[in-house]
């Protein structure tokens, strides 16, 4: 609950406020010989004054069904989030931003090398927790899940680059994508810049709407 | 309605089929320009959104777009969908292919970076000692280079260093060096490399494309006639005469087969979406060239250093910030020789921040680094020429069709131990740099992105004087078939460093001078 009210609270900005954004970035006028903007002949009959009716986001109602992963990868992918991306000041961390939910679902969606590589990871991290600790990744203490995680950290100079061990390739990709996950999630956008982290825009950019798209091809 | 007569056809409405149009028109000559996509509305195609607000928080759908690194969830509509018009490589052999069908194609988005070739391009292999030269050299583009640059309003330093030609600059802005570009600029000099600025497009209204600096003057002639949604299949010729006569086109939207007739037929539908098409044709080969020396060049390496007293947020007014621009500088005479032939480009960038990749750290150690080292950061990456080699290439792969029925391409792109050597090269220079300047090294690879990534790829039909060696003779007209030109980066001999939109731009204007001229003669009526 405290979340859907979190996200609510978005719904609410100052309409001002909106309109000010959507006309930051100039648009390119169009060439000089585009046509006016058709409009509907005078004698048009269809219906007149449409209202366009105020809706919310689907997060604000409603949560993740999660299922893709089992529920000890689930348990072990969110000790990853509280602890590879943990609230900071003012800014939120993965498990307040339901990152380990979300990747559920993007990860259910993703090719099969990806699934595999997520799923041998997160039984990876259960079983070196039971190798060294006796229980699952998720009921490590912080030290102890540190002694599995820092060797599993590799510096890379290039993003694309995958360390060929498997585990260290997992690794790389969770905390990238826990990250992402966190900082373009709407919990993010709203502490905005008052977290001191305002560098990590999560804010409006430009989208490109599908493009006049074929159907039936 | 009647069906009209056209004098010229044009496939592609990006910057080279915009210049054809624009030139042509000019001259009074009829055209008809199919272009394979829609026309974007700027207005009603384009809002705000915050990742949030996007089906996958802002990751790309998975699995679309696996070969466009430059997509992303916000921009992924823009680019060709590889679902409708895949491609195939060898599963060793990844290749960029990053193409838009919109109308303008590209020239919407290209990153307006605008160089001139020089003689060390022009005539590469008096310089290499191996591959081919062009049939034309500097001097012989000049003069269009001058006026392509005048439209498109390029700014730039000029320097006069012969490879890197001068331009027909607008009024170059310039701003004092910050103290970090200045550091780096002496190591540089102090090791004979030259150190310029960036030159760009600065095209109008925000934008340096076909749409708006090309195709509407050639509109205003009321000798143009754009269709949308035409995706070409096939170049028809006359049974008797052997010229081109015309298109074999589909309706993006219903399938509809169509024809289209024309005396001349002007490519201009992207480097390899026009070989393809005359692949398809089975036209223009008789040298068995075509598909073949297919080339571009290489971005990456990256090398990254870290201003000690710019950390913590403690950087002094005027160190950080600016970038510093070194065209090549290797292998420009024979004393200059190194393990490998050909250059690139070094840029430099102050003042950017660490990626959290850079570390082996996590949670609240991660962040205390990022924002210590944020603002603090000196990066430097390359534009590396790629040898043109025949073994590098595209052929028709009739296994695979797109959403039209049009066989696809099988595209074929290897590096060697030369681009190996050239971007390893790089990546110890900028790294000998950054040293001499007391910076602390953060991270160095030479890592570059897969062929193609550049969205540079030229050469395929390439021009030449012998047909026996080439497809298309210096003014950009088949060997085999002289009413069908191809006139985008297709008919390159060599990639060059250098961004190509400034020469295909040049490359279209001076072919399509000479078409009409020929015209006006009498020839193909």
């Amino acid at each position: 609950m405290k979340r859907r009210n979190f996200v609510q609270s978005l719904l609410v900005v100052p309409a001002a406020t909106v309109a000010a954004e959507q006309a930051a970035p100039p648009a390119a006028p169009p060439p000089q010989t585009s046509p006016p903007a058709a409009r509907p002949p005078q004698n048009f009959r269809g219906p007149q004054n449409v209202p366009k009716l105020s809706l919310v986001e689907v997060d604000s109602a409603a949560e993740t069904t999660t299922g893709f992963f089992t529920s000890a990868q689930f348990s072990a992918l969110n000790k990853l989030a509280e602890i590879l991306v943990p609230p900071i000041k003012k800014s939120p961390g993965a498990l307040d931003a339901h990152a380990p939910e979300f990747l559920d679902f993007l990860i259910s969606r993703s090719p099969a090398p990806t699934q595999t590589l997520y799923r041998e990871g997160l039984d990876g991290l259960n079983a070196a927790a039971k190798k060294h600790f006796h229980k699952p990744f998720a009921e490590l203490d912080a030290k102890q899940a540190d002694g599995i995680i820092r060797p599993l950290l590799v510096a890379r100079a290039w993003d694309r680059d995958e360390p060929k061990d498997p585990m260290q390739h997992f690794m790389t990709q969770v905390h990238d994508d826990l990250r992402t996950a966190t900082m373009n999630s709407a919990e993010w956008a709203a502490s905005g810049s008052a977290s001191g982290r305002g560098r990590f825009n999560s804010g409006r950019r430009l989208y490109w709407k599908p493009i006049d798209p074929i159907v039936g091809v | 309605m009647p069906i009209k007569q056209y004098d010229v056809l044009i496939v592609g409405s990006g910057h080279s089929g915009g210049m054809a149009a624009n030139i042509l028109t000019g001259h009074g000559i009829s055209c008809v320009m199919l272009n394979a996509g829609p026309q974007a509305d700027y207005e009603q195609d384009r809002t705000l959104k915050a990742a949030h607000e996007l089906p996958y928080r802002g990751f790309n759908e998975p699995g679309r777009l696996p070969h466009v690194y430059q997509a992303d969830e916000f921009n992924a509509n823009q680019w060709v969908d590889e679902k409708e018009v895949p491609y195939t490589h060898p599963p060793d052999a990844v290749y960029n292919w990053v193409r838009v069908r919109l109308l303008g194609g590209r020239s919407l988005f290209w990153a307006r970076q605008s160089f001139r070739l020089s003689d060390y391009e022009f005539k590469a292999a008096d310089i290499d000692g191996t591959g081919e030269n062009w049939p034309i050299s500097h001097d012989d583009v000049a003069p269009f280079y001058s006026r392509v640059e005048e439209i498109f309003r390029v700014t730039g330093r000029k320097e006069g260093w012969p490879q890197f030609p001068d331009g027909n600059f607008v009024e170059f802005a310039a701003s004092e060096d910050t103290a970090t570009i200045k550091q780096v600029t002496a190591a540089a000099t102090k090791r004979g490399i030259q150190v310029s600025k960036w030159r760009t497009a600065l095209g109008r209204d925000g934008l340096a494309s076909s749409i708006n600096l090309l195709l509407p003057d050639a509109l205003a002639t009321g000798k143009l006639d754009i269709v949308e949604n035409a995706i070409v299949r096939e170049v028809t010729t006359d049974k008797n005469t052997g010229l081109a006569n015309g298109v074999h086109f589909v309706d993006r939207h219903s399938q509809r087969e169509m024809h289209v007739k024309a005396k001349v037929v002007v490519l201009a539908a992207g480097t390899l979406e026009s070989t393809r098409l005359l692949l398809n044709s089975k036209l223009g080969n008789s040298s068995g060239v075509m598909g073949h020396y297919l080339v571009d060049q290489m971005y990456g390496v990256n090398v990254v250093a870290s201003v000690p007293e710019a950390r913590d947020g403690k950087a002094p007014s005027g160190l950080m910030g600016g970038s510093a621009f070194m065209p090549r500088f290797r292998n420009l005479s024979k004393a200059n020789k190194s393990n490998f032939i050909k250059g690139y480009c070094l840029h430099i960038s102050s003042g950017g921040g660490a990626s959290p990749n850079y570390f082996p750290l996590y949670g609240e150690e991660l962040q205390q680094k990022l924002d210590s080292y944020q603002g603090s950061c000196v990066s430097a990456g390359i534009f590396g020429e790629r040898v043109a080699r025949h073994e590098n290439h595209v052929r028709i792969n009739k296994d695979v069709v797109d959403a039209w029925g049009i066989p696809v391409l099988h595209i074929e792109a290897r590096d060697t131990e030369n681009e190996a050597n050239l971007r390893k090269d790089a990546a110890d220079t900028a790294e000998e740099l950054f040293h001499e300047c007391g910076w602390e090294l953060v991270c160095k690879t030479d890592q570059v992105n897969p062929p193609g990534y550049s969205i540079h790829e030229v050469g395929t039909c390439r021009m030449g004087d012998d047909p026996k060696k080439s497809i298309l003779n210096k003014w950009n007209q088949s060997h085999d078939i002289k009413n069908l030109l191809v006139v985008d980066g297709a008919s390159f001999v060599t990639a060059g460093w250098q961004n190509p939109t400034m020469t295909i731009l040049a490359l279209s204007m001076r072919a399509s001078e000479h078409l009409a001229e020929e015209m006006a003669k009498g020839s193909f009526s």
